[in-house]
């Protein structure tokens, strides 16, 4: 049955009248009055392409957090006005905002306004400095640990903090059966000894050098709380220390946070902060345009260069996430070293990170963020080299073009930057067929180690700033390698080598760290791309918010106009 | 009668669809870079590991018990979590049909009766516009120039109706007109050609013939034969609207069944997709019930039996 069968007969006799000059200028001034209205709301003047600003000076004890670049100059937070402020994200609002075991964008903001942790990383600065603990914990021995809470910190219902949380949190988190992600994060602490009601101690299960790192993310507990509500209950409204606290959440949609009016700091400015979900981008950005929400911290990226005007002002940092592709080294054709730095060298990353973020990343050449004080700027590189690309894959000996699956996300900045790999693969004598999945749906492909090569995204920088997280995380295991215990072995002892460095060694922690970033990017497992940056847009009376590395911001100092 | 045997059959084919498409819940839960074990542990204690059949057995023993699963991913009862959804999207639906079908009908009517004329080449080519854009652009053009330039209504998100009913309602207009615009145009065309075939009726001349006015041959004589064809297009889009509305409902930010729908399958929360879908059907089947009863009513020659 062809198309004209399957009209109706009154459309069809429409089609086939003659277009009169009249019935055309009539249809291309109405479509021309659409087009115009269209345009009227979107942006005209683009907004400069803003810079990363320059890292401040790394200490020798954390990691400084790069400074955000704004399209205009962040006001001060001014006096307090209280109000109410709308942060719009993408992701769901989750079940589990439990600071044990949630893992979404949710729970990490939630632990930083209704939680304290024991350290705190300073991101001006890069210092860690006492959060919940009285001062900086000593170090008794190579294992062992000592610290001393605040006196009169209190939780949201009254009652205080003390030493027998961190035992209780620490003790749940390090348990398998409570099957909490964080057990990778912490498990080389063996134990936590009361001394008395404020003062406990840390037994590590090995010498490991990133203790106070850890500890700026650890955030503990009450017991008897977490115990009266029971699990299910706690995971969705936690009750904290902090400054603010949980007033409301509707799953999956929003969460509201009011102040803890018995908070002994500097009281929060606001009196009510929305964390609302609007999943579409375009919607999100229409919202926050139209006032409906005063903060977004996920600007699509091909929307962020032409926001900044009419009362929304945008900013970006470098991230902790990142792009990398990692390589199946238990099956052909990557099990071959040689073939994964051909892969290496065919890689522009100037051109993926056009494509993908419109320039606003910064290529990465080992798993650290490229401004972490603990990347070597000036380390082993298998840059951007065709020649040398075709040199290696005739070195290696393999048929080409050379077949494999490239597996990647099908949609966003992932799928432009899955596609632009496939082509410049594709110059050099390699021969990827795409192989698209949804979400992290991709990764049972990783699960089962059916795949080849994987173009992934993560972001490490949740979970810690220190690097042993951050190599144990992704080389540790063979989870996203699948190499043998054997060929692993040798990376597992270099981190374990390293994290066993005190911190006091800083020079010697520096080298360890270095040698390993050298040592991965010879084997290239996984070939790291680039450092993202966050993209965030407010409302220009919004004063105190600053766009961070880790895309949690501090509503505590925070006001609207 | 053939309800139950429908349920059945869309039950274990959307069962055994989302359990092929590759990921599960452990992933949406734990994030991409869990450790294998961490994802084990998970599918022992929520019986994801056990043979399909199995777990569509433990699943239909509970759907007929009253018990929709728990969201694996939201940890929180299906039903709790559903319930919210179904009222948006009930009102979305109602709403768009509200403003599509007097609009569609007298649209349809209008072109009929005066056919070859600008009013029927204006319904032409509006159905043709109403038809051909996709229904987000439009959604999209709307949010910009009304919510954005204009400042007239809020740019999406729901309002719950038992919060503020007068917000509830302006937050709904856009997805409405962007709803109803694409119905409507359905609608106008079907009527219009079902009026066309009227017109030519010996019962249209005989009304005309006994002098009754022009408005009451179209109104109790001409549309009462056009609503038969007319009825079965609402029931076909009543059924769309309260699955198909996803689009919309993301774009407006409408925490909708539909949109519930598109987040269920993406985190691969198979309780949520198999109850949804299962709403849908059901929705749907008394749907083309009430559209067959309705025919009964409006043509006496139909006898159920």
């Amino acid at each position: 049955m062809s198309v004209e069968d399957r009209l109706p007969a009154d459309v069809l006799s429409f089609l086939e009248r003659p277009i009169t000059r009249r019935r055309a200028l009539a249809f291309m001034g109405l479509s021309a009055t659409a087009a115009a209205l269209a345009a009227c709301g979107a942006s005209t003047s683009a907004t400069t392409a803003p810079t990363a600003a320059g890292t401040a000076a790394p200490t020798a004890a954390g990691t400084a957090a790069p400074t955000a670049a704004v399209t205009a100059a962040p006001t001060a937070a001014g006096p307090a006005k209280g109000g109410t402020v709308t942060i719009g994200v993408q992701d769901s609002i989750g079940a589990d905002l439990d600071p044990r075991s949630g893992t979404d964008n949710a729970a990490f903001f939630v632990k930083a306004q209704v939680f304290q942790t024991l350290l705190q990383l300073d991101p001006k600065t890069g210092t860690i400095t006492p959060g919940l603990a009285a001062a900086l914990p000593t170090q008794i021995d190579e294992l062992t640990w000592e610290m001393k809470l605040r006196p009169g910190v209190i939780w949201h219902d009254g009652s205080a903090v003390t030493a027998k949380d961190v035992k209780y949190t620490m003790g749940k988190v390090n348990d398998k059966e409570f099957n909490s992600l964080f057990i990778n994060t912490y498990n080389f602490v063996a134990s936590v000894e009361v001394i008395d009601d404020t003062t406990m101690r840390f037994k590590l299960a090995r010498p490991f050098g990133a203790f106070l790192d850890r500890m700026t993310g650890f955030a503990p507990v009450p017991e008897a709380i977490a115990e009266k509500m029971g699990r299910d209950e706690y995971k969705r409204k936690p009750v904290g220390n902090g400054p603010w606290m949980i007033s409301d959440v509707v799953p999956e949609q929003a969460l509201t946070l009011k102040p803890f009016d018995k908070w002994a700091g500097e009281k929060p400015k606001l009196d009510t902060v929305i964390w609302k979900r609007f999943p579409d981008g375009a919607a999100r950005i229409t919202a926050l345009q139209t006032s409906a929400i005063d903060i977004t911290i996920s600007v699509p990226p091909d929307i962020f260069p032409i926001l900044g005007t009419g009362g929304v002002v945008t900013g970006t940092v470098p991230a902790t996430s990142y792009d990398a592709v990692a390589f199946n080294c238990g099956k052909p054709p990557f099990d071959n070293k040689l073939v994964r730095q051909a892969f290496a060298h065919a890689i522009n990353r100037d051109e993926l990170m056009q494509v993908a973020w419109g320039g606003r990343a910064t290529a990465a050449w080992g798993p650290l963020p490229p401004w972490h004080w603990a990347t070597n700027s000036n380390g082993n590189k298998l840059e951007y080299d065709p020649e040398k690309a075709k040199a290696l894959l005739a070195q290696a000996g393999v048929t080409l073009p050379l077949q494999f699956e490239l597996l990647g996300q099908n949609a966003g900045p992932q799928l432009l930057m899955v596609t632009t790999i496939q082509a410049q693969l594709q110059k050099v004598g390699f021969a990827p067929t795409l192989k698209l999945a949804d979400g992290d749906s991709a990764y049972a492909f990783v699960d089962d180690k059916s795949f080849q090569a994987f173009n992934f995204y993560g972001d490490t920088g949740l979970l810690g700033l220190d690097p042993d997280i951050w190599y144990r995380w992704l080389q540790y295991g063979t989870f996203f390698n699948n190499s043998t215990e054997a060929e692993n072995k040798k990376f597992q002892v270099a981190i374990d080598a390293a994290a066993a460095i005190g911190a006091d060694k800083k020079d010697e922690r520096l080298k360890a760290y270095w040698a390993l970033q050298d040592l991965l990017a010879e084997e290239q497992r996984i070939l790291h791309i680039d450092g993202r940056n966050v993209f965030n847009a407010w409302r220009d009376n919004i004063a105190g918010f600053q766009p961070t590395y880790n895309n949690v911001p501090n509503m505590s100092v925070v006001s609207k106009g | 009668m053939l309800l139950v045997p429908v349920l059945l059959g869309i039950s274990i084919v959307i069962f055994a669809l989302i359990r092929v498409a590759p990921g599960g819940p452990a992933r949406a839960v734990f994030g991409p870079t869990a450790p294998p074990e961490q994802i084990e542990r998970f599918n022992r204690q929520y019986g994801l590991d056990q043979p399909v059949p199995i777990q569509y057995a433990i699943w239909l023993r509970g759907i007929l018990s009253g018990d929709l699963g728990t969201s694996l991913v939201n940890q929180l009862p299906v039903a709790a979590l559903i319930l919210p959804k179904i009222l948006p999207t009930a009102l979305l639906t109602l709403m768009a049909m509200l403003v599509s079908v007097p609009l569609g009908v007298g649209a349809g009517v209008l072109a009929a009766i005066r056919r070859g004329r600008l009013t029927d080449t204006l319904s032409r080519l509006g159905f043709l516009f109403g038809l051909s854009m996709p229904s987000f652009w439009l959604g999209i053009i709307l949010l910009v120039v009304v919510a954005v330039n204009l400042r007239l209504l809020p740019a999406g998100g729901y309002v719950p109706l038992e919060k503020d009913p007068i917000g509830c309602l302006r937050s709904m207009v856009l997805p409405t007109l962007t709803l109803a615009v694409p119905i409507a145009a359905v609608l106008s065309r079907v009527v219009r050609t079902a009026m066309l075939e009227a017109i030519g009726e010996e019962y249209v001349r005989t009304a005309r013939s006994k002098g009754l006015p022009e408005r009451i041959v179209i109104t109790r004589h001409m549309l009462r034969n056009v609503a038969l064809p007319t009825v079965t297009t609402i029931g076909l889009q009543v059924g769309y609207l309260l699955g198909g509305a996803a689009l919309i409902e993301t774009v407006f930010t409408i925490p909708g069944l539909g949109r519930g729908l598109v987040d269920a399958v993406t985190n691969r929360d198979y309780a949520m997709v198999q109850a949804i879908t299962l709403i849908i059907a059901v929705l749907t089947v008394l749907t083309a019930l009430v559209v067959d009863l309705l025919y009964v009513y409006l043509d006496p020659r139909i006898r159920l039996r």
